[in-house]
């Protein structure tokens, strides 16, 4: 649900409940997700541990990963942004580190296949790496392939966005009774959550 | 500071709000006493409503939080951002125990205990399990029948909101259930299955506290009909599940009968020797650590298992130098979880072009069916089930190979159908199994911590080899395929329903509480949660201290309206 429309929704719902909430739990239900906390939880970080340059290696192979279609792709719903606070904040100094040395060993595998840099390279030659090092990740865990990592974290951070999560798939804050059975074409996507 | 009310509730979760709203019913002026801070119904569930994209980490608790606060609490699956304050920071309530036999406590310290988080399943015991101890010589026998408690579960139920379907199982009570919960399609089409492959096992709804058709004993109390978030653990402003929030504490309050006292920390019940009546407790106030009493005719301990066990065994007198109305030394022991974590996943082919609407917060169950009418096994008492069928979302395709526009389009349909079970299973009771005060460790109020020792015995091992091969070779015979099983669990606690450290019985020498669950040392101090359990049985625990709480109270009320009390 947008969050434009989650206060009329919830209203909806307190009249489709037959006013039975009292004025002070209706009041909480909406205060307590209004905008200003939404705000608090804004996707930035104060810490900037990857430098612009990383961010653009980073934000090119999410987009290649899940790119524009019909829906936007990881570049659209944030997922650089949700990838580099995970790296700042989420992941030890160690992982970090491993992080970024992967980062940096994609241009290396680039530089060694086409002499140059990956952001440099032909459009072609970027896919072929793709392609090159999503063979190498097969069967590995994300802890000993950085390819997988960050396809997982773009996965993550892509699904769990407004956009992959309600564009792409399909989510409903308040889905309502419970049906257990119906044809999948009445739902036409899987669920995001 | 003294104050005088004619009853005592201490703890206001499950247990204690049942109290409260039973005594204030009943006309009585009830000091309803909770260590935690407040949290209002609606107001107070801060992480209702978010979406994931609401949330930093997406919903997953900041992982460097958690493992320094946390390292306990972060272990239980509904420990999440948008719960994560309804479950105690670790580093502010320490326990011990010892190395080679950890113990995971899971809590929350707050106005409504746990009812706010947890998962709402609910089962009635049978005859099969008040019977067992006496039957197989584990435990002391249970000082009461089904027929004692039945018309109490009928009591809770019709005021809680239990949905769920009448099946005429012996083993599993049938109950006042509101509606049932839809089955999804493979869960009906594996009912079938059960039926023609089984003569004994059964495969039914799961019964959950959750309005699928709220009755004017609900609507009175502004509750509506449960709307599938399967997001309960954060609170329901629609009062949609059972929770001391939505139900009894606002039952208990229109009576004007209740007074709430948070930030209270009951320390000790204080007894008089001489009348040999306990004459009230005294509480250090959390935010002050001022120490005040409080003064009653009688005490409802309801401060969960470990919570009352604490207090009793730190209520230490000269007539009690073991800890309160311990005469039989059985407080602290005999300490019990459910055996779970242990189950089976396998893939279910066909009904492609089904799917489902909403995030169901139940599962299906399947009832006992091992050691049912004869020992069957090698081991005694036996497990049931929790599970359900679904289609797999994107999280299964993390590992999947590929990227780019088709890779992206491939996570629009759902994947196949899985089923999974996972068995709970009846843990004996053992009296090494024990809590005890620590000698010398205490909290940041001074209150000594407690000292957790449980371990599995022969015959919980036993049993959970067989849930183990039992689980995997069902779901092969019944057609799954990739049938995978798991046994991750060898820590005790995760199951979150431990009980029996104050167990009721007829033999004072042996047991603390009556079959009422009046101490049997100190005729006005009662015990209702999860210590007064005489054994587990393999069903979720919940709904029998809520009944064993309103009987105990309709059977103090009374004693104190003929004066005996
Ligand atoms: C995630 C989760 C899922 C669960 N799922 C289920 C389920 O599906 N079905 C089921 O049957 N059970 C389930 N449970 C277990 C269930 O929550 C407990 O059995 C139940 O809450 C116990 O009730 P209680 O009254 O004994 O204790 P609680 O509900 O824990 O309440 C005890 C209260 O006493 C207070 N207290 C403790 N010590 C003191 C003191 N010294 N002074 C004053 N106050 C004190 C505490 O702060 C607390 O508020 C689940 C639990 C969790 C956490
Ligand atoms: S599933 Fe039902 S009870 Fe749970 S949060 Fe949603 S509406 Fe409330």
């Amino acid at each position: 649900m947008k969050s434009l429309d989650r206060r009329d929704v919830l209203k909806r719902m307190t009249g489709l409940m037959g006013g039975g909430l009292s004025a002070s739990v209706a009041s909480g239900i909406l205060s307590g997700v209004g905008p200003a906390q939404a705000a608090a939880f804004a996707l930035q970080t104060d810490k900037h541990t990857l430098k612009a340059a990383d961010m653009a290696v980073l934000a090119e192979l999410a987009d290649r990963i899940i790119p524009d279609t019909d829906t936007p792709g990881a570049r659209a719903a944030g997922v650089p942004a949700y990838i580099h606070l995970m790296v700042s904040e989420w992941y030890y100094d160690d992982e970090r580190v491993r992080f970024i040395a992967g980062l940096k060993s994609i241009d290396q595998l680039s530089r060694d296949h086409t002499g140059k840099a990956f952001l440099q390279a032909s459009e072609e030659d970027r896919h072929d790496l793709m392609v090159r090092m999503d063979r190498a990740a097969a069967g590995k865990s994300p802890a000993d392939n950085f390819f997988l990592e960050i396809k997982q974290l773009t996965l993550i951070g892509y699904f769990t966005s407004q956009i992959g999560a309600e564009e792409e798939l399909r989510y409903e804050a308040v889905p309502g009774p419970y049906e257990g059975c119906v044809p999948l074409s009445k739902i036409g996507r899987a669920w995001a959550t | 500071m003294s104050e005088e009310f004619e009853v005592i509730v201490v703890g206001s979760g499950m247990s204690g709000g049942w109290a409260a709203k039973e005594f204030t019913e009943k006309g009585f002026k009830t000091l309803l006493l909770e260590r935690g801070r407040p949290v209002e119904h609606g107001a107070d569930y801060i992480g209702e409503g978010l979406d994931p994209w609401d949330m930093k980490f997406r919903d997953k608790v900041d992982r460097k939080l958690a493992d320094r606060d946390y390292p306990i609490q972060k272990q239980c699956y509904a420990f999440k951002e948008s719960t994560k304050h309804f479950f105690v920071k670790d580093t502010d309530y320490p326990y011990e125990t010892p190395k080679e036999n950890p113990f995971l406590w899971i809590r929350g310290d707050h106005l409504g205990g746990r009812s706010l988080q947890w998962h709402r399943q609910s089962y009635r015991l049978g005859d099969l399990d008040f019977e067992a101890n006496k039957k197989d010589g584990h435990g002391t026998d249970w000082p009461i029948r089904y027929k004692d408690i039945a018309k109490w579960y009928d009591h809770v139920e019709v005021f809680a909101g239990i949905s769920g379907s009448i099946e005429g199982l012996p083993q599993l009570p049938d109950g006042q259930f509101l509606p049932p919960i839809e089955m999804n399609c493979v869960e009906k089409e594996l009912q079938g299955k059960f039926k023609e492959t089984y003569e004994d096992r059964r495969l039914i709804i799961g019964r959950c506290a959750h309005l699928t058709a709220p009755q004017k004993v609900h609507t009175d109390l502004g509750r509506g009909t449960c709307q599938s978030r399967n997001q309960c653990q954060r609170g329901c402003s629609f009062g949609a599940y059972f929770s001391s929030q939505s139900a009894t504490l606002p039952a208990a309050e229109r009576t004007g009968n209740l007074t709430t006292v948070t930030h209270a920390i009951v320390e000790r019940v204080l007894y008089d020797a001489k009348s040999r009546k306990a004459t009230g407790v005294r509480v250090i106030d959390a935010q002050t650590k001022e120490v005040r009493d409080y003064r009653a005719r009688v005490i409802f301990l309801c401060a969960s298992t470990f919570g009352t066990t604490q207090i009793l065994l730190n209520s230490t007198s000269e007539a009690f130098p073991r800890g309160f109305a311990n005469s039989s030394d059985a407080v602290g022991r005999y300490l019990m979880d459910h055996l779970c974590a242990i189950g089976a996943v396998g893939e279910y082919p066909g009904f492609e072009d089904h799917y489902y609407l909403g995030r169901r917060p139940t599962g299906i169950y399947i009832p006992r069916f091992k050691n049912l009418r004869a020992q069957t096994e090698d081991y005694v008492r036996g497990f049931g089930y929790q599970g359900d069928a679904w289609r797999d979302s994107w999280r299964a395709g993390l590992a999947r190979p590929g990227f780019g526009a088709d890779f992206k389009e491939s996570f629009k349909t759902p994947g196949p159908w899985k089923f999974a079970l996972e068995a709970y299973g009846e843990m004996l009771p053992r009296a090494d199994n024990r809590v005890t005060l620590h000698p010398t460790k205490t909290d940041k109020f001074g209150l000594p911590q407690l000292h957790i020792d449980c371990s599995y015995g022969e015959n919980d091992k036993k049993m959970q080899k067989d849930m183990l091969t039992t689980t995997v070779d069902m779901l092969k015979e019944l057609g799954l395929q990739n049938v995978k099983g798991y046994s991750d669990n060898e820590i005790p606690g995760l199951a979150i329903h431990e009980m029996g450290t104050a167990r009721m019985g007829r033999d004072p020498r042996t047991s603390v509480l009556n079959g009422y669950n009046q101490c049997h040392d100190v005729d006005n101090v009662f015990i209702t949660d999860g210590s007064a359990m005489a054994s587990s049985a393999c069903q979720n625990p919940s709904l029998t201290y809520m009944a064993l709480t309103a009987r105990a109270v309709d059977y103090a009320s009374r004693q104190m309206q003929a004066n005996l009390l």
